[in-house]
């Protein structure tokens, strides 16, 4: 081999040698190309904008979306490529933030309202390795809306969040339910025990009981109970939770509600109030109804005591004077004072205002005082008056005042339907009876023109009446005096002529 | 002036009442007795003696109008005094109208209801005897034979013994002893007196 020769193949070696290297160069290229293509795509592919900065604040890079925001924002984004950032946007509200994270070459999470945008944002910004920070950028304008309608509508409904982790016992309230507390977010850290002391005493075990329960069962719970905020103002809240439990059966965390129900139960209260008189008003209305009746109720006791008391002197002014017959008229005399003075006591105890006093009573006592009542306005009116009080009764817990209110009612309501109805077939029957297992029936029935069907339907509502003078309130607080006892009271047409109305009240529990 | 065997009935629903009713008239020494309803009066049979009812308005079943109305359906004229506890003007005003002797509102005043009940004791003494009287004066006009019937209808006309004669087809001797007969059975003093009785007839 000569030395031409052996140069030429060492050419060739390296001919083949370069050739090798630029093919892998050439495949290098390609992959380092494809890896940049792959990062551009996730990059582009992240819905949030990315922007990053060198440690002077020029742009270096920035995603798809960041491309279409700057474009939004009226710059071509390739020529934003080694600007710089406050030269671009000067005055941005974010600039103190974001100097910040660059000097502290710390990661900043920032919200603000960004006004050209119309929209909330969100930057999240992160320190790069080559000094400068990168910043992912999100639109939080949806999110911003809801937290706003949830923070509203806690403010507006009264309603406050609360979870309580088991494991930790640490209790979260949202910013209403310290509010709803009288309390500062700031100040306080809420926990069981200080919940605990801030409801009422009153209602302190109870809701104790209820909580606990609640957790030992693993179950809901709704409660209501008072607090005392420290400005000494009760508020009355109503309390629902619901338990989270894990795959394992194991509880986990207690998510609930307090609501404010403060002006509902005032509300609630004064309604009470309201029907409570509007019942007295009622009762009265009733009782002037009678007056002729409860004038002469009381009136034949006073003609007896008046007119024993003038026999009496006569007794005495006989010579000699007859001892045997004063005493009896003077016994006489206290006799009928005292009727008349009952008559009087029972009819004021009917008019007074009437707190709720339920006691364990007879429903006949109740039927026999308005027997007493309404005794002579049925004489007057020519209707017969039959009281069928049969056996024994269990005795029912009611307000004595109230339920005879209601059986007055229906008596004369049973009065007035047989004006009209010939002379001969005037009969109003009111009796008692068992009802099933655990009731008391009361039926006030009459022979009377009866209902017509659509009345039928309309006769409980309130303003509803068939009389010309009528306030249509009877009926509406009758009914809502029985279901305030537990019980229900309906009508119904009888077989020949007339209305049936019943009603029942719940058995007493036995005394304890 | 009361004749002794007079009693007042007294009807009222209500017990209180007729006890010191009862008491009071019992101390001025009235003759009394009670009942609860009117038809407990109506079937009670009372002794023919001078009488009163006291009675109340208002009674159960029928009511004191309406057994007033029944009692005078039934020819019983006994004097009523009603009382009520509630009476109103039209009420006392129909009451009187139909005969009743008084109207008192309870309470009443006992002299009130003692001097209502000596009336209408009174009242039904004067109307017994004058019922007596006219019984009498019936009876004893049954007696007259139909002629004599006749010739006492002609004689109280004022006609002349001529006149009732020939009007009854008889002589005048025949009217003179009819008119004797007359006199006699009717025991009338005089003409004037038969007149009189002959008024009361009808």
């Amino acid at each position: 081999m000569d030395d031409a020769t052996s140069e030429v193949l060492r050419l060739r070696e390296c001919v083949d040698a370069l050739r090798t290297k630029n093919s892998e160069l050439e495949r290098t290229a390609a992959e380092m190309h494809a890896a940049v293509e792959r990062h551009e795509n996730i990059l582009d592919s992240i819905t949030d904008r990315v922007y990053a900065f060198d440690k002077d604040w020029r742009f270096t890079l920035f995603n798809k979306p960041a491309a279409r925001q700057v474009r939004e924002l009226g710059k071509d984004p390739a020529a934003l490529i080694g600007r710089i950032m406050w030269d671009e946007f000067p005055g941005a509200p974010i600039e103190e933030v974001f100097r910040a994270a660059m000097r502290d070459r710390s990661p900043v999470a920032h919200e603000h309202y960004y006004a050209p945008l119309n929209e909330w944002v969100e930057n999240r910004i992160f320190p790069s390795s080559d000094g400068g920070v990168i910043v992912l950028q999100s639109y939080v304008t949806r999110r911003k809306r809801i937290e706003a309608y949830f923070t509203e509508g806690q403010k507006l409904s009264r309603t406050g969040s609360w979870a309580w982790t088991v494991a930790t016992g640490e209790l979260f309230w949202s910013d209403e339910h310290f509010r709803i507390f009288g309390l500062d977010p700031q100040a306080e850290r809420p926990s069981y025990p200080a919940v605990l002391q801030w409801v009422h005493p009153d209602d302190r075990s109870a809701l104790q009981m209820a909580f606990e329960h609640a957790v030992r069962t693993k179950g809901e719970y709704d409660t209501e109970c008072r607090i005392v905020r420290p400005d000494g103002e009760v508020r009355y809240l109503r309390s629902l939770a619901r338990p989270f439990v894990n795959g394992g059966g194991q509880l986990i965390e207690y998510v609930g509600s307090v609501i404010d129900i403060t002006e509902r139960k005032r509300a609630e209260e004064e309604l009470h109030t309201a029907q409570a008189e509007l019942a007295r008003i009622m009762r009265a209305t009733a009782l002037g109804e009678l007056t002729a009746s409860i004038a002469h109720e009381v009136n034949q006791p006073l003609t007896a005591v008046v007119t024993n008391a003038h026999a009496l002197l006569r007794w005495l002014d006989l010579d000699p004077a007859d001892l045997y017959e004063s005493r009896a008229a003077t016994e006489r005399i206290i006799r009928d004072a005292n009727r008349a003075s009952a008559v009087i006591a029972r009819i004021r105890a009917f008019v007074k205002r009437g707190d709720d006093r339920k006691t364990r009573m007879q429903v006949k006592d109740a039927l026999r005082e308005v027997a007493g009542l309404v005794r002579h306005e049925a004489l007057a009116q020519g209707v017969i008056f039959r009281l069928e009080l049969g056996a024994a009764l269990p005795l029912v817990l009611a307000d004595r005042i109230e339920l005879q209110q209601v059986v007055l009612n229906l008596v004369l309501n049973a009065i007035d339907a047989m004006r009209a109805a010939p002379d001969d077939a005037r009969v109003l029957t009111v009796s008692a009876e068992k009802y099933g297992v655990d009731a008391v029936l009361v039926t006030v029935s009459d022979t009377g023109v009866g209902l017509d069907p659509r009345q039928r339907d309309r006769v409980f509502d309130a303003f509803f009446t068939t009389k010309p003078a009528g306030m249509g309130m009877g009926l509406a607080i009758a009914r809502s005096i029985v279901e305030g006892h537990g019980g229900r009271l309906w009508v119904a047409p009888n077989d020949d002529r007339g209305e049936t109305f019943q009603f029942t009240l719940p058995i007493a529990a036995p005394a304890s | 002036m009361r004749p002794p065997a007079a009693t007042v009935f007294v009807v009222d629903d209500d017990e209180s009442v007729r006890e010191a009713l009862s008491s009071l008239m019992r101390s001025v020494g009235l003759r009394v007795k009670t009942f609860s309803c009117g038809a407990e009066f109506t079937r009670y049979e009372r002794e023919d003696v001078p009488a009163c009812l006291v009675l109340d308005v208002r009674l159960p079943g029928v009511s004191g109008l309406e057994l007033q109305r029944q009692l005078t359906e039934a020819g019983t004229d006994i004097p009523i005094i009603f009382v009520t506890a509630h009476g109103d003007i039209p009420m006392s005003v129909r009451a009187m109208k139909a005969g009743a002797m008084e109207f008192l509102s309870k309470p009443f005043r006992d002299q009130d209801l003692l001097d209502a009940i000596e009336k209408a004791l009174e009242h039904d003494e004067c109307a017994r005897i004058a019922h007596a009287q006219a019984a009498g004066l019936r009876a004893r006009y049954e007696t007259l034979t139909l002629r004599e019937r006749e010739a006492m209808a002609c004689v109280v006309r004022g006609r002349l013994n001529k006149q009732t004669a020939d009007e009854l087809g008889i002589t005048e001797i025949t009217v003179k002893v009819h008119r004797r007969h007359i006199m006699a059975k009717m025991q009338a003093k005089s003409v004037a007196d038969l007149v009189r009785m002959a008024e009361k007839l009808g």
